[in-house]
């Protein structure tokens, strides 16, 4: 584990000698490994810290730059140049220090578990590999494939005492299969899974996971281009939420480049079945921080109450300009930004779903959505995606060959029905099914 | 020529050791010798240094203000070793003797070889003597010819005002510049030693518009290679013309009815299309991880007759261009397809090693931290002998997709990406504005249905992200006609 105490005395040397008063800084070190099983083996290994400065100069300006030279003098090289920046940046607000930032955080886990062996690593993925080829004959390849062990430390630190720090653990499994029957399409699916430690990855589980989704992409079809009642996976649904974060971020709605306004606040924005939270804590959370990058401590953040929107996510700096309380979602830069840590989607218990989603003749199922990055427009709230997925008729289901879901994100929120009974825990956040009215659905000619 | 010809492993890594510090030059090659030495005597097939020592500049503008500066310094070295079909990559962040002796130890170890014993014989590595491209092509004072900061937020400030001039019911405006100066050092057991200064320029301006209920959004880039001027020597006033009338345009757009029609892709950033859906499938990664339908294909035909395809890294000037890859090997022209026949592979030492298709200098990796890759450069259809007019003619009733935005590929060759500034072609004429389009086919199918090729070839700068990280590439085309493609939308 990284000493943080000898950075922060460091750093404070170094800032005397240059007659820097204010600093603090954020950062972090990483040990990972990781295994990759394609033509051979391929085997990762890293260990890497970096390390942002951020600096007031004697005018109050605050500059800010980045190194991964901890050394006394990359430090001091560092501590330079960011003072050197403090009187260009014109912030619409000066940042100062988290008024938290000395609050006592959750005690948790703060060491990590022991790393395996990298030759035991590699049998268990290579064993994965062979259980699911030898699941199906159609399963050739294993083309996407990864197993990583990985500790984290994060750390922050101010001139005013302020030395916060915290260690995580994680293990990683993924498995994307590629599976091609003689005169069909080439299918794929796969699942990712994340644990505190190798120890805790359900490897049997996850193949099994992954062979039964395979499988059942085996017998697809075309869908017929339309609108349709569409129900999506909690996976698909967070990664939308994601992908639309900024209508609640508060930065965002400051700058104009949200999706929100100031006035949203205590607006219907969802369905009023739904709640959502931010909640860096949840014991589904496999990274929990107890502090965001201001050094802020984190807290469980109600986002939608039935439906209405009762908070943004904020920095300090958002906090202090809109007149709001801290939630610790902070990010640390020469712009102060704002980010979220695990959503939590709820089904309001007040509100019992409009109809049930099995009583449908005809919707499709939504499991993963793709090219986020390619298909969302995030400020104009639209989005146009391609999707693996099944179309289910009269309770019978069929992967769908190839297809894109479209729509408005406000209106999806407000068109929600119902929501499945049983949450599930993903890597970013925990959510039931969601059952959305209608879509429009675009299946390949 | 390596002069040093110690031969024991515990005299020859006792040696003290005097690089020059805060520059790579032949003064690291007795220390890389050695460690190479020591890697090849603990049984590795191959070893590969990569030094990085990096110096980047990140600005934004927004509204008026000069809202983000960020430098970062970054020094850092990969370590790869070839064993059999095993590799291992590691990185550090140290690059002291002890912290690549380290380094490579754990390499070594990883693989099941033990770093030899002091009484060990190392074998000497003859590496090259330093191909410096810094020196050669007249990069070393790159960095120090590159705008001041001062200079760099007047200019953002600048983009600013003009598209708060130009573009209509601006309700914001960003300027995002990123400045990225890395000086890299490769040495090899194969004998390889070379050196080269890179320098990465680009800009996005962004606007949000916003009208009563209607909301537009829209970014435009520009970037350069190994020239220091690039900013100030930027059009901004251009830029934001540009980006005014597409977003006048766009701002009240219809969402387009989805459904399957002909379209013309615009010149330039209109390439995405190909290298998504062609070049990625010509990359020797793809056909290690059999996720190519065109693995066994070279020699036949894969596109209409219409399309010949370059991949390069010799354009001067362009975003993906590079003097040597990330493995030190030089820029090549590598033909992919000829008249819709497939000529070759992208290959880097890994992907030949795997699949024995030749190395083409396309090596590249985002940075130290990861292992090189088969990767793009400039990617792109070569020109046709059509007019962009003879096309839309030719076209009749379709889509126009104008402005492109990101896409990918998957894992099954089905490929997307989405259309932000879309127009119906009715009548052979460019007409109503419509947005919401995402494209979405098959490579195989697609590149069948690519009729008609223009003859204007224009290229574009961009980003493209995959197994080692983000690498600047460009993307072009001249206008092609694709007969038949599936169009999400509402």
């Amino acid at each position: 584990m990284y000493d943080v105490s000898v950075l922060g005395e460091d750093v404070k040397n170094a800032a005397q000698a240059l007659g820097i008063a204010k600093f603090d800084l954020f950062g972090g070190t990483t040990n990972k490994c990781s295994v990759k099983v394609e033509k051979g083996e391929q085997v990762t290994a890293a260990s890497s810290f970096h390390v942002t400065l951020r600096v007031w100069d004697e005018r109050g300006n605050v500059g800010v730059a980045n190194t991964t030279d901890l050394s006394r003098e990359g430090l001091s090289v560092a501590l330079s140049m960011a003072k050197e920046t403090a009187s260009f940046l014109k912030p619409e607000v000066l940042p100062r220090f988290s008024p938290e930032c000395l609050k006592p955080i959750s005690n948790i886990r703060n060491s990590a578990e022991t790393m395996v062996s990298i030759p035991e690593m590699t049998t268990a993925l290579l064993a994965a590999e062979q259980k699911l080829k030898a699941g199906h004959p159609a399963i050739q390849q294993i083309p996407y494939n990864g197993l990583s062990q990985s500790e984290r430390t994060q750390f922050y630190i101010n001139s005013e005492g302020a030395v916060r720090s915290q260690t995580f653990s994680s293990a990683v499994l993924y498995l994307y299969s590629r599976a091609e029957e003689s005169g069909r399409k080439p299918r794929s699916a796969g699942w990712l899974e994340a644990k505190n430690s190798f120890r805790q990855l359900d490897v049997d589980g996850l193949v099994k996971n992954v062979l039964e989704r395979t499988i059942r992409q085996l017998n697809y079809r075309k869908v017929e281009s339309g609108t349709y009642p569409v129900v999506f996976s909690a996976r698909a649904f967070l990664d939308l939420l994601g992908a639309f974060s900024n209508m609640f971020n508060a930065q965002g709605v400051l700058d104009h480049r949200s999706l929100s306004k100031k006035e949203s606040l205590g607006t219907a924005l969802a369905s009023e079945a739904l709640n959502l939270y931010d909640d860096a804590l949840h014991p589904g959370n496999v990274s929990p921080v107890a502090f965001d990058q201001e050094g802020t401590p984190t807290r469980k953040v109600t986002l939608l109450n039935a439906g209405k929107l009762e908070s943004f996510l904020h920095s300090s700096t958002t906090a202090e300009r809109m007149g709001c309380g801290l939630t610790g979602n902070g990010t640390f830069g020469s712009k102060i930004n704002v980010s979220s840590h695990f959503y939590v989607v709820e089904k309001n218990p007040a509100i019992a779903n409009k109809r049930d989603v099995k009583d449908e003749k005809k919707y499709i199922f939504v499991d993963e959505v793709n090219s986020l990055h390619a298909g969302v427009s995030a400020l104009q709230g639209s989005f146009s995606l391609p999707f693996d997925g099944y179309l289910v008729e009269n309770g019978e289901w069929t992967s769908i060959e190839s297809a894109t879901v479209a729509g408005d994100f406000r209106e999806l929120l407000k068109s929600i029905f119902g929501m499945g009974d049983v949450p599930e825990t993903t890597p970013s956040g925990v959510c039931p099914e969601i059952w959305v009215e209608s879509l429009k659905v675009t299946g390949e000619e | 020529m390596g002069a040093f010809t110690v031969s024991q492993s515990g005299q020859a890594l006792s040696q003290r050791f005097h690089p020059t510090v805060g520059g790579f030059d032949e003064s690291w090659q007795p220390m890389l010798s050695v460690l190479l030495g020591a890697g090849r005597a603990a049984g590795a097939d191959i070893v590969e240094f990569f030094l990085e020592r990096r110096n980047s500049l990140s600005c934004a503008a927004e509204n008026g203000r000069v809202s983000s500066i960020e430098p970062s310094l970054v020094v850092g070295a990969g370590i790869r070793v070839f064993l059999g079909a095993k590799d291992c990559f590691v990185s550090t962040n140290d690059l002291s003797f002890l912290g690549l002796r380290n380094a490579l130890e754990k390499a070594l170890s990883i693989l099941g070889c033990s770093f030899p014993s002091p009484q060990s014989f190392l074998p000497e590595i003859n590496l090259e003597p330093l191909r410096d491209y810094g020196g050669r092509n007249k990069k070393n004072a790159l960095f120090q010819e590159c705008s001041p900061l001062p200079e760099v937020c007047s200019l953002l400030l600048k983009s600013n005002e003009l598209l708060k001039k130009k573009v209509s019911h601006l309700e914001s405006a960003t300027a995002n510049y990123s400045r990225v100066w890395q000086e890299v050092l490769v040495a090899a057991s194969d004998g390889v030693f070379a050196r080269d200064v890179r320098l990465h320029d680009t800009i996005s301006n962004g606007v949000v518009c916003v009208d009563g209920a209607h909301r537009t959004s829209f970014a435009e880039r520009d970037g350069g290679t190994s020239n220091p001027s690039f900013l100030r020597a930027l059009d901004f006033d251009s830029m934001a013309v540009s980006m005014g009338e597409s977003a006048g345009r766009m701002l009240r757009a219809e969402f387009v009815s989805s459904g399957t029609y002909p379209i013309v892709m615009a010149a330039s950033f209109g390439g995405v299309i190909f290298h998504e859906a062609c070049g990625h499938l010509l990359e020797t990664t793809q056909i290690e991880r059999k996720t190519t339908p065109f693995a066994e294909s070279k020699g036949k035909m894969i596109a209409h007759p219409s399309v010949t395809a370059w991949d390069e890294g010799l354009s001067q000037g362009y975003f993906g261009s590079i003097d040597m890859d990330d493995e030190g090997m030089p820029a090549q022209r590598t033909l992919l397809i000829e008249n819709g026949v497939l000529r070759n592979f992208l290959s880097d030492r890994g992907g030949s090693l795997k699949t024995g298709h030749p190395r083409t200098g396309s090596g590249r990796r985002q940075n130290y931290t990861f292992a090189a890759a088969s990767r793009m450069r400039n990617t792109y259809i070569g020109a046709g002998e059509h007019t962009a007019d003879d096309i839309f003619a030719a076209t009749g009733n379709g889509i126009y997709c104008k402005r492109m935005g990101g896409g990918s590929v998957g894992s099954t060759g089905e490929f997307n990406f989405g259309v932000t500034e879309a127009y119906l072609i009715e009548n052979g004429k460019v007409t109503k504005p419509l947005k919401g389009a995402t494209l979405i086919g098959t490579a195989k199918d697609i590149l069948q249905r690519i009729s008609m090729c223009s003859n204007d070839l224009a290229l574009s700068p961009g980003f493209c992200g995959s197994v080692s990280g983000t690498v600047f590439t460009t993307v072009g085309q001249p206008h092609i006609k694709v007969d038949m493609i599936t169009v999400g939308g509402r």
